[in-house]
């Protein structure tokens, strides 16, 4: 039995971050550390403190405490005190974010081929048949029709702006996605394709996911672990089926008994 | 013999702080130990906390106290309090899990979601799809039903589903929760043989089979959990046959 995976490092790891506006609260002394490969899940109510958590450790956000350590490819870095080009080279090469909203991911007035070769050619790809390429293999993985390739993205309807936005983000094979609600405006047929392409992704990749989401089903068949937040706190966190099939705070205990279908 | 499975004094409660602050009692100083090659059937009435069990040695319940060491590739580990990663490296080689319920993700083809754990594990897509094949076929599922999603397939179609992921992979340690339970007899009859089979190569079962003749034919120990189990460790042992 091959079992050498079991030697990897963190590839983040989260110390004590918290965010404070003014005196109010965003978030509040969060720790945990993702492995290459995982997906981890952030639940919970709207006002808890989800969006600004990802905000902060995926160095949007300049948290108030803390630090963000990244083990990429030019070695560990601290996401909230490296050098700005150390910072953006590490984000805009080994990292992607997809926005709840698609018009803050997306360039709303270049064409869909344009916004998922974008990352191509800022990595190095000059080869414009080999991006075009690319781009249209990318629009049939997230459903959308070839023949839009050339198509603006205010022409699209708000799922399939979401699908062009995993497509702009996915196409140079990050390691480290953060996602924020990525399912929530799709119709249910679209985001079954799309948690089992994100799923062979993981896999296939060792792509480690941050996903925020009110979404208990999701996670469920997404995310590995999971963090439950609420009024700014990890209230509980652990692997996901312990945390949904035997939660232990009082918060967590009425989230999950409040959904139809877990 | 190799020890696998370690349970010491093991308790559990569930607190369900939104229905009045209700405590159900499960285990109280629970003990159990299982060895290569073993077989232990759970038995014991309809709720007394023989899928609880299972579900706390998976770590898919949270252990109150005590001990649950698994031999895990010879390292002793503590799975009732270990940390999630170390949760998923054990699920991921040492045990496997075969639950009541298939949970997939929908539109997924049933063959994917048998390869998935060798998928996991790093084996090669052909290799994967050509054993998701022969387990398929054993289990009785129709080809044509291969690449469609089992979301839609009958109780004791998804069930066989379950089976073939389960048992794709070899574990050192398997639980069965009913695994026969909507089965017609030809397909009892396949899984108890892959069951036996895996049993041969040294993997150690804990299972609930409600059938007492599976039970036999599975040459199973027998250990009864009496409801809300509180007697102290050495009397849990109490094989019934």
């Amino acid at each position: 039995m091959c079992m050498k995976d079991s030697n990897h490092i963190p590839l983040l790891k989260v110390k004590s971050i918290s965010k404070y506006y003014g005196r109010r609260i965003g978030c509040r002394k969060i720790d945990f550390e993702l492995w290459p490969g995982e997906v981890l899940g952030i639940v919970g109510e709207s006002g808890s403190g989800k969006t600004t958590l990802l905000n902060c450790i995926s160095g949007q956000m300049e948290p108030s405490e803390g630090a963000v350590w990244y083990a990429g490819n030019g070695g560990v870095i601290d996401m909230c005190a490296a050098p700005e080009p150390q910072r953006r080279l590490a984000m805009r090469t080994e990292m992607g974010t997809v926005y709840q909203n698609p018009r803050d991911g997306l360039r709303m007035h270049i064409s869909a081929g344009g916004n998922i070769g974008e990352r191509l050619m800022a990595n190095g790809l000059r080869h414009y048949g080999k991006v075009r390429r690319k781009a249209l293999n990318w629009l049939e993985k997230v459903e959308i029709d070839s023949e839009r390739i050339d198509d603006i993205p205010v022409t699209f309807s708000g799922g399939m702006q979401q699908r062009l936005q995993i497509a702009r983000n996915l196409v140079t094979n990050p390691r480290l996605v953060f996602m924020d609600e990525p399912t929530s405006g799709l119709d249910v047929s679209v985001q079954a394709r799309l948690l089992d392409l994100l799923k062979g992704l993981v896999t296939e990749l060792d792509l480690s996911m941050v996903m925020v989401t009110h979404d208990l089903a999701v996670t469920r068949l997404l995310a590995h672990r999971l963090i439950v937040m609420k009024d700014g706190e990890a209230v509980e966190s652990g692997l996901t089926d312990q945390v949904l099939d035997d939660p232990q705070h009082p918060y967590t205990q009425l989230l999950v008994s409040s959904i139809l279908h877990p | 013999m190799k020890c696998m499975v370690d349970v010491d004094k093991l308790n559990k409660d569930f607190f369900l702080h939104t229905q009045g602050e209700a405590k159900i009692p499960v285990f109280k100083d629970f003990c159990l130990k299982l060895e290569q090659g073993e077989s232990v059937a759970l038995v014991g009435p309809s709720g007394v906390g023989k899928s609880t069990l299972l579900r706390l040695l998976y770590g898919n319940y949270k252990t109150g106290s005590g001990k649950i060491m698994v031999n895990h590739d010879g390292d002793a580990v503590n799975l009732a309090g270990a940390d999630p990663h170390t949760v998923l490296h054990i699920r991921k080689w040492t045990i496997g899990y075969v639950s009541q319920f298939l949970r997939v993700i929908p539109r997924v083809p049933a063959i994917q979601v048998v390869m998935e754990p060798m998928r996991v594990r790093g084996a090669s897509e052909k290799v994967s799809r050509v054993l998701a094949g022969e387990l398929l076929t054993r289990l009785r599922i129709p080809k044509r039903l291969w690449s469609l999603s089992p979301t839609t397939f009958s109780g004791g179609e998804q069930q066989r589903i379950n089976i073939a992921r389960g048992f794709i992979s070899t574990y050192p340690v398997m639980l069965l929760d009913e695994p026969t339970a909507s089965l017609d007899s030809d397909n009892t009859e396949s899984v108890i043989e892959i069951i036996k089979e895996a049993i041969s190569m040294g993997t150690a079962i804990i299972g609930i089979f409600h059938d007492e003749d599976i039970r036999n034919r599975i040459g199973s120990r027998s250990v009864k959990i009496q409801p809300f189990n509180n007697h102290a460790c050495s009397k849990q042992l109490i094989p019934i046959d």
